[in-house]
């Protein structure tokens, strides 16, 4: 064989091996996006229910309305945060707003009188299988995140993906300190709710 | 009294029930004949070969293929296997409340195949087919009413993948591969018949061609495949709509979830679910075994209604 057609080949070998690689970069970094996406058509629909729940338990909340706003305070902040599109911004809200709504469920299981409303148990009911969607929407786009962050960081892909500008993403997680917040059991006594602590 | 229950496959059923089974009356065999069950009959493969194709060891092949087949059957036989496993189902049944039958009548295994073919056919690369020979209908825990199809087999432990395996008691590749199908209806109508079955080794660059969803892990671990509900017309994009209504981000993850665990594969036909999969568990002590297949089968139901309401 002779030294160009070896050359050749060698090229030929090269540029395909680039080719697939970049190919496969392209389409990990097309699912981030996609996973991403899944989380916001999520986020929108829980941004969406959350005044409907409200509108219908303002008028048994009447005296309490400190809780609502403080709700809708946080639903505006994570439209903002979505808007702008930084995901340490959206996870922040989010987590702020989970936190909002943890401690109105907390409140209405200290006073049931304000579910028994047949239209806040269905939006109570849609609002916590949101809360499942969004949790498996973050874990299948940490899961497309994970496999392109592998790709960029190995070889061969790493070559290309330097190349090309490609580099790692962050995952999409809670704030641990925000975690430990919503975690904790809502505490009506903390919002000054419950019997003042003296 | 007889009861009726809801069937996926014929409506309602009304079935006629035998007595339970008491125990086993035929003979205890000890367990280190029971042990020599599976290798009796693998020793005949070989035997066999050296019979065929050996002059001057055929005697022996012959000998040995003689002694694999009918020694490993003899110990099946009285120490009742089949019976032994029927009666474990049984046992699952009753665990769950569910009503039993553990033979099916003439042409029922045929509308049930007719039904979900894909879960008995073969994929090379693919997914093994399954088996069932007992029937199970009561309600989940949450209330929804379910048939359950089941089967237990003999097996060792290199006929199974080791995600799973589950290694309880003394060591021994020796238990059962417990096979299950689950149905039950979904409250809405989807209008589509999806096939999600774990997804073939071979399915790489170009070769990777089935529906692929936002999931990098769940196109990774399950082939998905899409059909309209009459089995004839061509799939329009708006039948995509569907589809997503189905695999919503919660039923994909609780379904990469299973799929480990049991091997899982669903169809969705219109406003009925058919999850199945399989569960190896391990033992060599009658009574663990049959505890361990319970707790298989009564996992497996409570799993099969855990993705319900994501996909309604």
């Amino acid at each position: 064989m002779s030294a160009a057609l070896t050359l050749i080949l060698l090229a030929v070998l090269v540029i395909g091996v680039y080719v697939l690689c970049y190919n496969g970069l392209v389409a990990a970094r097309q699912k981030v996006d996609q996973g991403w996406s899944g989380i916001t058509v999520q986020l929108k629909r829980r941004h969406a229910l959350v005044p409907n729940l409200v509108q219908s338990v303002r008028s048994a909340m009447d005296h309490e309305s400190s809780i609502l706003d403080r709700i809708l305070e946080a639903r505006s902040t994570a439209l903002a945060a979505l808007a702008g599109n930084d995901h340490a911004d959206v996870a922040k809200a989010e987590a702020a707003l989970s936190d909002a709504l943890g401690r109105f469920v907390g409140y209405t299981e200290d006073n049931p009188e304000i579910t028994a409303n047949e239209n806040v148990v269905l939006l109570q009911k849609q609002l916590e299988e949101t809360e499942d969607q969004i949790a498996a929407a973050r874990r299948l786009h940490n899961g497309n995140v994970e496999a392109y962050n592998t790709k960029v960081l190995s070889i061969p892909w790493t070559f290309i993906a330097r190349m090309n500008n490609y580099s790692t993403e962050p995952m999409f997680d809670v704030d641990p300190v925000e975690m430990k917040r919503i975690v904790a059991d809502p505490s009506v006594g903390d919002l000054g709710l419950g019997p003042s602590k003296t | 009294m007889r009861e009726t229950y809801w069937d996926p496959f014929e409506g309602t059923q009304t079935p006629a029930l035998p007595a339970p089974e008491k125990g086993a009356s035929k003979w205890v065999l000890p367990d280190y004949l029971k042990k020599l069950e599976l290798p009796l009959l693998l020793l005949a493969f070989p035997a066999f070969a050296v019979a065929a194709f050996s002059d001057t060891y055929r005697f022996y092949g012959v000998a040995a293929f003689t002694i694999g087949v009918g020694g490993g059957l003899a110990i099946n036989h009285f120490s009742d296997a089949e019976g032994t496993l029927r009666r474990r189902l049984q046992a699952a049944a009753d665990a769950l409340g569910f009503a039993f039958r553990g033979l099916m009548p003439d042409g029922r295994l045929g509308t049930i195949r007719r039904r979900v073919p894909e879960l008995f056919t073969l994929r090379i690369g693919g997914s093994i087919p399954l088996v069932i020979s007992t029937e199970m209908w009561g309600e989940s825990p949450s209330g929804v009413p379910l048939w359950l199809g089941a089967a237990a087999l003999q097996s060792a432990a290199l006929f199974g993948g080791p995600k799973q395996d589950r290694s309880v008691g003394p060591e021994t590749m020796f238990g059962n591969t417990v096979m299950m199908i689950a149905g039950y209806r979904l409250e809405r109508d989807t209008g589509i018949r999806v096939l999600i079955m774990p997804e073939f080794v071979t399915a790489i660059g170009p070769l990777d061609r089935d529906i692929k969803t936002e999931s990098v892990e769940f196109n990774a671990k399950f082939n998905i495949r899409m059909s309209m509900a009459d089995g004839q017309s061509a799939v329009p994009d708006e039948a995509t709509a569907d589809l997503l209504r189905v695999l919503t981000p919660a039923f994909q993850a609780t379904l990469i979830d299973l799929a480990d665990r049991f091997a899982a594969r669903v169809i969705v036909d219109r406003d009925t679910v058919f999850f199945a999969g399989y569960q190896n568990v391990r033992a060599l002590d009658a009574d663990l075994l049959t505890g361990l297949v319970r707790s298989s089968v009564d996992r497996f139901a409570e799993a099969a209604v855990s993705f319900k309401r994501y996909a309604e």
